[in-house]
């Protein structure tokens, strides 16, 4: 069988699964690594995990009474996994926020503005939360008055992520 | 305008040659598509299709066509249809994909991602065959960034 239609199946396959999986699977070969990182398989997967609701996360975050920090969990929306999913997420950034606030999402991307005790500031930051990555957008004296507005959505004619700050 | 049921002929990679109900044939999109153009002479050729997995494709062609077949039934006939070895697995993806039937394809790659979907790299390497070409020290770099996800 030709490679054509082998990468083909290949990409029929793994666009089923879920960013956690595709990311262990990434050291499996650099064939497989490649085609797992190509912006346009990225694109496939997305497009996949939309039409599909066990791909539906929620998140929430609380307090732990002790520490006074924020701890961030994400949970699958569909009720056959909720009870074993839920998965406390690392903050980025190796930040401890004493309070947060999730402003906005797409697509599993957040941006979250954070206020650190610790070293007494604020960040806004814009948050992969399938993949961990993350993008410092401001960091900001405390103290701020809130945004009155912040959107994030998909632009199809630069074919990236736009974000909207109203003043 | 012809009631009567037309039939096509499909001539696998093999040689062996399969006649079906064009009604059923054209479930595949491919074929389908050769026939609107009307560029069908007698024999359909599918050169990326042998036959023991063209007779497995008749089978679900002909179930899923069945009139008055109950949704259940079709369930447990589908269960059934996809728990072969991997290596029939395979060649029933590639047969789907070149034969263009998504239903058909979506329902065995689901299949294919159940089977893998908790699996660790070295078992899928393993089941797949696939050689390790990264060097140790790339390995540990990839595992590394995504540390969570090995958790």
């Amino acid at each position: 069988m030709d490679v054509y239609s082998e990468e083909n199946v290949l990409v029929e396959i793994l666009c089923w699964l879920h960013v956690r999986s595709l990311l262990r699977f990434k050291c499996i070969s650099k064939f497989w690594g490649t085609l797992i990182d190509e912006p346009y398989f990225k694109m496939k997967n997305l497009t996949h995990a939309k039409k599909d609701k066990s791909f539906q996360k929620i998140l929430f975050y609380k307090l732990r009474p002790k520490k006074s920090i924020f701890s961030i969990y994400c949970c699958s929306i569909s009720s056959v996994e909720l009870v074993e999913d839920v998965r406390e997420l690392n903050w980025p950034l190796n930040i401890e926020p004493g309070h947060c606030i999730a402003y906005c999402c797409c697509d599993g991307l957040v941006i979250i503005k954070v206020y650190e005790n610790r070293v007494e500031r604020q960040i806004l930051f814009l948050w992969n939360l399938s993949t961990g990555d993350s993008i410092v957008l401001a960091t900001l004296e405390f103290p701020i008055e809130e945004f009155s507005g912040l959107g994030i959505c998909f632009d199809s004619n630069s074919n990236d992520y736009k974000i909207h700050i109203g003043g | 305008m012809s009631s009567s049921t037309k039939f096509l002929t499909l001539k696998t990679c093999d040689d062996k040659k399969f006649v079906l109900d064009e009604a059923i044939a054209v479930r595949s999109q491919t074929i389908k598509n050769m026939v609107e153009d009307d560029c069908v002479s007698n024999v359909i050729p599918l050169p990326n299709v042998d036959s023991k997995t063209m007779t497995k494709v008749i089978e679900y062609w002909k179930k899923h066509s069945e009139e008055g077949i109950s949704k259940d039934m079709l369930m447990d006939f589908d269960k059934a249809f996809v728990k072969v070895h991997h290596s029939i697995l395979h060649a029933l993806i590639l047969a789907a994909n070149f034969l263009n039937d998504k239903e058909m394809l979506d329902m065995m790659c689901q299949e294919v991602v159940d089977r893998i979907k908790g699996k660790t790299p070295e078992e899928i390497r393993k089941e797949f065959d696939i050689k390790n070409d990264f060097t140790p020290e790339e390995e540990e770099e990839i595992r590394k960034e995504n540390a969570w996800a090995f958790e």
